[in-house]
């Protein structure tokens, strides 16, 4: 008897196996790549009083005439949905595609810069929440409307939103854009004190290809956007925020001759005290250069002492552009995008949570000082007498 | 109605009736040679010759073909016919004979009509005289056979180019060859009942667990089989009886790797009629193992062992792995690849799973076909099946490109490794159908069930998937590598070590 | 009469890590009081050192039993007491197994399948556990020390590829808000412990050196999870505490070279350890049962328990809210003291009473 109930039992997971087969199926057939559409670039502003995403994404359909070639004529299709939220408006893109939206591959989001001055904190919860979201997209400010860098066309087979993120990734090897990921915007907004920094892009439009560029920055404070600044601003909180992978850096030295030298390495500590009564960081940076440039007569020998001017030249400059951006925002705009304020949290809990409702003035009043070492490693190809 | 669900086997087959009864011979060579052509009917190969030796009638039985003529004639025939001042009482004549005549050195003496007739049908002359109750058999056979010829399933670069034949008596001379020492023993076994077919069961005595070597005689011993054809119909009864995609018994058609695997503590049974021996126990990582690893250098042999378990895995793995990606977890893959891919099924009519079973099925159909057909025409295979079935699939838009790279690549890593082959086989279509309704995760279950699988104990109680799990260090030096000779012939390395 | 199967200490822990690590990695930060994230690690090392202490009576009963577990001593007790601690012991571990069902569905649910209905998948999953448990527990404790290796292997990849974002600056001060918050999650780290109760009955089923493979195991446990908690802060900050499963949000960080999203392969780690453990509980609740009852169908008892968590978790899970029937501390603190606290020792107070009362 246990045998044939072995027997039926069987009989009867196969058939529940069948049906389960049956009802996966209608589904699976949704979810196959050619019923996806793959988003690459996801654009938020505000539009009549609603969400307006603008959508960047590949283009998979092949068209009747490069049937031959098995190719689509364009490589990105753009759309443009409404919706009160973002999860909203991405899936009302089913609506005129008649695919499901692959949201795992963007590879960009962009606020719209009105849209971001209103505040974006209400809308970060798509990127927790949905979890086919990626935290590791780039972030970035539009200089206009989002729509424009979304809607960008930068010529054949080239994908705009894959474009502008290597733009922001070019932080890896040059010092003027600060790149923010998501998750790390997140983090930054998840602390009462600390602010973000952004890129802007700007697209500029052009008779047959537009161009997308980064050429500024902007400061976040209580998730909104308040402040604009330049690249040296940008510099020098990449500086001190030990985000300096590679680099070119221009300066002059006291005799006006223009140099330029790429860092090999940098390295920034910083240290957190309470001195007098209030809080002090000293700001500690090490760089290694390797001299690119320097504009005077190719046929003159560099001396030593050539060399170690321009190091301390090369000191003065980045203390300078450390200065000048904690000037900028934090006295200006009390923006604190170095995370001074977790710093202090960490060393000085105490003194931290005495103080945390007045950070804005109290950062103020903290005493930052910047000390640079520079090390010039190496002085290019050229000729240089290195001995005394 | 539980009993409706029985198939009701007594209505489609005949339960075959063993006889296990034994008729003594008779001193009347008349009845006797009654009885024997009463058992073989009018079996035209099985010649009686009479004669007369001394003052006795005599008879030769013997199966033509089956016999060596010129060693019946020279060896029994003409010592006999021609002897001289023999003993008159049968019984002792047929002694005298067997002792002082006949001149080879195969010789027994038989009690039983049944054993008579075996010794008949295995290609020995039966020698009766009327008036003695028992009769000699003497061993002159000469059925036609094979020659010693390379090995054509397992090809080795550096190894011998021997394999073993259909004749397991070569087979044991084979063994012989290579183990010079006594503690190497063969038993045999008579199993079907019709077929009686002799299986010889090696060991080496001082190696091999005593419990297992009893184990197999025993199980061997109580199979009940009619026909015993090939190897593979003493499978079932060595192993546990619970189904499993991987096999805890081994095949070897190579005498060099019988002995390595004597050499471990394994037992070697060698059936008769078919060149490929059976292992036991056998454990998983085995499969990866080759005899061309223990003639080459060491780090090359890791190198290939390294390619061996990538290509199992690949094998096996690959096309779920890539239906579960295309169905599912489209966020794995690089973008550039994701765009070419989806360009592609975008012109497919088929959904992924679908399409890779096809693709699979019709490889799987091409390669049977490859394997049956004649020689003659095997090139027209390659053609059908690499252009047509391949180009043009591609081109007509009924599959994709990136499908024939995966189909190619399962194919080309299936047969590094031979022995695991049928395995890779089935267990390809069952990973792409769950890859294809559960995604990696399902795939992951899969690979969960197969894992606790080879865990379990083999029929001979050492773990399949011994040195891994159990863990045992000492046995490692012979897993994903192999050590110098200087340190991994400096201690045995037992079967049963390994669950120390 | 059948083999008596025994497994080594090393296989048999291996088996209780994974076991733990599961419950640790699908960990929710679900708290009524703000945690700071560095508590979260402070909580673990000492939820460790407290779990350790709780393990003592059920050694000492152990040792000085000689190798018996609760239900041996229970039998030589009475067998009617034998039997009817048996059954609380299995409903013990179905509300265990359905508990991990249970996560492991809205887990599926959340970061695997968001757009599926995960029955089909948590049936099928079930199904293969209950095939699994009927291959005995030789055959489990060797696929889970594989198990285990594949399950550090790919972590220790994850958190290689994560090194690089290390930011010392995302950890919280220690004792922010005082020492209530590390006080609770440690007692949350010891009664989500289920593995005490599963020495308690399995450990005749053991051979080895029990002492140092129990030492060795918490230790494993706190160094391994401090050291991922570490980088899943330093690495996240606070915003990892958004998530419903921060270890698989900080496994959606990890990039290598072009591979992005390595979650997958994590995650399908994670099903393994999953599969793991509920294949261990049910081959627990399968074994107590044949041993105090005498029971023969073994396959049977598996599918049956299996069939039972699978019912309970669709009734149940259908609604969000009923989750908390699994995470309610007072409900996990009761069970955890009544079988790994009170149980052995009052067994242990029963023993002496008796070789008092005989000698």
């Amino acid at each position: 008897m246990l045998k044939s109930l072995k027997t039926i039992l069987k009989i009867l997971l196969l058939l529940i196996s069948l049906l389960a087969f049956g009802g996966c199926n209608s589904h699976n057939s949704k979810l196959e790549l050619k019923n996806r559409l793959i988003v690459q670039g996801i654009g938020i502003d505000k539009a009549d009083g609603q969400l307006s995403v603008s959508v960047q994404a590949l283009n998979t359909d092949v068209s009747s005439n490069s049937a031959a070639s098995g190719a689509p004529d364009e490589v990105v299709k753009y759309y443009c949905v409404k919706g009160k939220s973002v999860s909203e408006a991405i899936e009302k893109l089913s609506d005129t595609t008649g695919s499901d939206p692959l949201i795992s591959q963007n590879r960009i989001v962009v606020f719209g810069r009105e849209f971001a001055q209103e505040g974006i904190e209400d809308y970060l919860d798509d990127f927790v929440r949905t979890t086919q979201n990626r935290t590791t997209v780039y972030v970035a400010v539009a200089d206009g409307s989002a729509k424009d860098i979304i809607f960008a066309r930068l010529g054949e087979n080239i994908v705009p939103a894959r474009r502008a993120e290597q733009i922001i990734r070019s932080t890896d090897f040059n010092a003027n854009v600060v790149s923010t990921r998501v998750f790390e915007l997140l983090n930054t907004f998840s602390d009462g004190t600390a602010s973000a920094a952004l890129p802007v892009l700007k697209c500029t439009k052009g008779d047959k290809t537009d161009t997308i560029e980064i050429t500024s920055t902007v400061i976040f404070k209580d998730e909104r956007l308040i402040d604009e600044t330049d690249g040296k601003i940008a510099t020098g909180i990449l500086w001190a925020n030990d985000r300096i992978g590679h680099g070119e850096i221009t300066f002059d030295d006291e005799n006006g001759v223009t140099i330029t030298a790429n860092v090999i390495k940098s390295k920034t500590k910083i240290k957190t005290k309470i001195k007098n009564g209030k809080p002090c960081f000293d700001i500690k940076i090490k760089c290694s250069l390797d001299l690119s440039e320097v504009n005077k007569n190719v046929f003159q020998v560099m001396e030593l002492s050539e060399i170690s001017e321009i190091g301390s030249c090369a000191e003065q400059t980045i203390k300078n552009y450390v200065e000048n951006s904690i000037n900028e925002c934090i006295m200006n705009e009390s923006a604190d995008v170095f995370g001074f304020g977790r710093r202090l949290k960490r060393t000085c809990p105490r003194y931290y949570k005495d103080n945390v409702d007045d950070w804005e003035e109290v950062m103020k009043a903290c005493e930052y000082n910047v000390q640079v070492d520079v090390k010039i490693e190496r002085v290019g190809g050229s000729v240089a007498r290195l001995y005394k | 109605m539980f009993k409706k669900l029985k198939f009701n086997l007594d209505k489609i087959t005949e339960k075959v009736e063993s006889s296990n009864s034994e008729t003594p011979i008779s001193d009347s060579l008349q009845y006797n040679i009654s009885y024997l052509k009463e058992k073989f009917g009018d079996s035209f190969d099985i010649i009686y010759k009479y004669s007369d030796v001394g003052k006795s009638k005599v008879c030769f039985v013997m199966a033509d073909g089956m016999c060596n003529n010129m060693l019946v004639v020279e060896q029994i025939m003409r010592p006999i016919l021609t002897a001289e001042k023999l003993p008159s009482e049968p019984r002792k004549m047929l002694n005298y004979i067997s002792a002082n005549v006949v001149a080879g050195i195969d010789q027994s003496e038989t009690q039983t009509l049944e054993k008579a007739i075996t010794d008949v049908l295995s290609g020995l002359v039966v020698f009766f005289v009327d008036g003695a109750d028992l009769c000699w058999s003497y061993g002159v056979q000469g059925f036609p056979k094979r020659s010693i010829d390379d090995a054509q399933s397992e090809i080795q670069e550096k190894g011998a180019h021997e394999g073993f034949t259909e004749c397991f008596k070569d087979n044991v001379a084979l063994l012989r060859r290579r183990i010079r020492s006594p503690v190497l023993k063969c038993e045999v076994i008579e199993v079907g009942e019709t077929s009686k077919t002799r299986v010889c069961v090696c060991y080496m005595s001082d190696r091999a667990k005593p419990k297992t070597v009893k184990e197999i005689k025993s199980r061997l011993k109580n199979a009940k089989l009619d026909m015993v054809l090939g190897s593979g119909y003493l499978r079932p009864f060595l192993e546990n009886g619970e189904f499993s995609f991987f096999s805890s018994l081994g095949t070897t058609e190579r005498p060099d790797i019988a002995c390595g695997e004597m050499n471990e503590g394994r037992v070697i049974i060698l059936t008769d009629g078919t060149p490929f021996a059976l292992i036991a126990p056998y454990i998983f990582i085995e499969n990866f193992q080759t005899m061309d690893d223990y003639n080459m250098r060491p780090f090359y042999v890791a190198f290939i062992r390294l390619l061996k378990y990538v290509s199992f895995f690949t094998a096996v793995f690959l096309p779920g792995i890539y239906v579960a990606l295309c169905t599912f977890h489209q966020e794995v893959l690089p973008i550039s690849m994701l765009y070419d891919m989806a360009i592609q099924e975008s012109i497919t009519p088929f959904p992924v799973m679908l399409e890779t079973i096809f693709i699979h099925f019709v490889y799987e159909i091409v390669r049977e076909a490859g394997l049956r057909m004649p020689k003659s025409v095997g090139h027209a295979v390659s053609i059908v099946g690499g252009l047509v079935i391949g180009d043009a699939a591609v081109s007509a838009g009924l599959v994709a490109a990136p499908m024939l790279i995966v189909v190619a690549i399962s194919a080309i890593t299936s047969f590094v490794v031979p022995h695991l082959y049928q395995s890779v086989a089935v267990l390809r279509f069952l990973l792409m159908v769950i890859g294809g309704f559960f995604g990696f995760y399902g795939i992951v279950i899969c690979f969960c069930v197969l894992l606790v699988d080879l865990c379990k104990d083999g029929p001979y109680e050492v773990s399949e998937l011994s040195p891994l799990a159990p863990f045992a260090p000492a046995a490692m030096r012979d897993t994903f590598m192999r050590l110098d000779w200087r340190k991994l012939g400096d201690r045995d390395l037992r079967i049963q070590n390994m669950e120390k | 009469m059948e083999k008596v199967q025994k497994i080594s200490t090393a296989q048999f822990f291996s088996l209780l890590l994974l076991s733990r690590l599961l419950t640790t990695l699908t960990f929710m930060p679900v708290f009524k009081m703000k945690v700071n994230n560095l508590d979260y690690i402070v909580a673990i090392l000492l939820g460790s050192a407290v779990m350790l202490l709780f393990l003592l009576p059920m050694y000492y009963l152990f040792k000085n039993s000689g190798g018996k577990g609760v239900l041996e001593l229970a039998q030589d007790i009475s067998p009617t007491f034998s039997k009817v601690l048996c059954v609380f012991y299995v409903a013990f571990f179905l509300i265990d197994a359905y508990a991990t069902l249970l996560r492991l569905n809205l887990f599926v649910a959340s970061a695997v399948f968001p757009e599926t209905d995960t029955s089909f998948f948590i049936l099928l999953t079930l199904f293969a556990v209950c095939f699994s448990a009927t291959k005995g527990i030789e055959a489990l404790g060797r696929a889970g020390s594989i198990s285990l290796v594949i399950l550090i292997t790919s972590f220790v990849l994850v958190l290689l590829t994560m090194l690089s974002r290390v930011d010392i600056n995302n950890l919280s001060p220690m004792f922010y808000d005082g020492a209530r918050p590390i006080l609770t999650v440690a007692w949350s780290v010891v009664i989500r412990t289920t593995e005490p109760v599963a020495i308690s009955v399995m450990l005749p089923r053991v051979t080895g050196n029990v002492k140092k493979s129990v030492i060795i195991w918490t230790s494993f446990f706190a160094i391994f999870v401090s050291v991922l908690f570490f980088i899943l802060f330093t690495t996240s900050g606070d915003s990892a505490l958004l998530n419903m499963f921060p270890v698989h949000s900080m496994a959606m960080l990890s990039e290598f070279g072009l591979i992005e999203r390595l979650d997958v392969l994590l995650t399908g780690v994670w099903i393994i350890s999953a599969f793991i453990k509920i294949a261990f509980v049910i081959y627990i609740i399968n074994d107590i049962l044949q041993r105090s009852f005498q029971l023969k169908c073994k396959g049977l008892i598996s599918y049956l328990s299996g069939a039972l968590i699978f019912t309970s978790v669709m009734l149940l899970s259908k609604n969000i809210e009923n989750f908390h029937y699994t995470s309610n501390v007072a409900e996990k603190s009761v069970l955890f003291i009544l079988f790994a606290v009170l149980i052995p020792c009052t067994l242990m107070l029963i023993r002496k009473i008796k070789r008092r009362t005989t000698c």
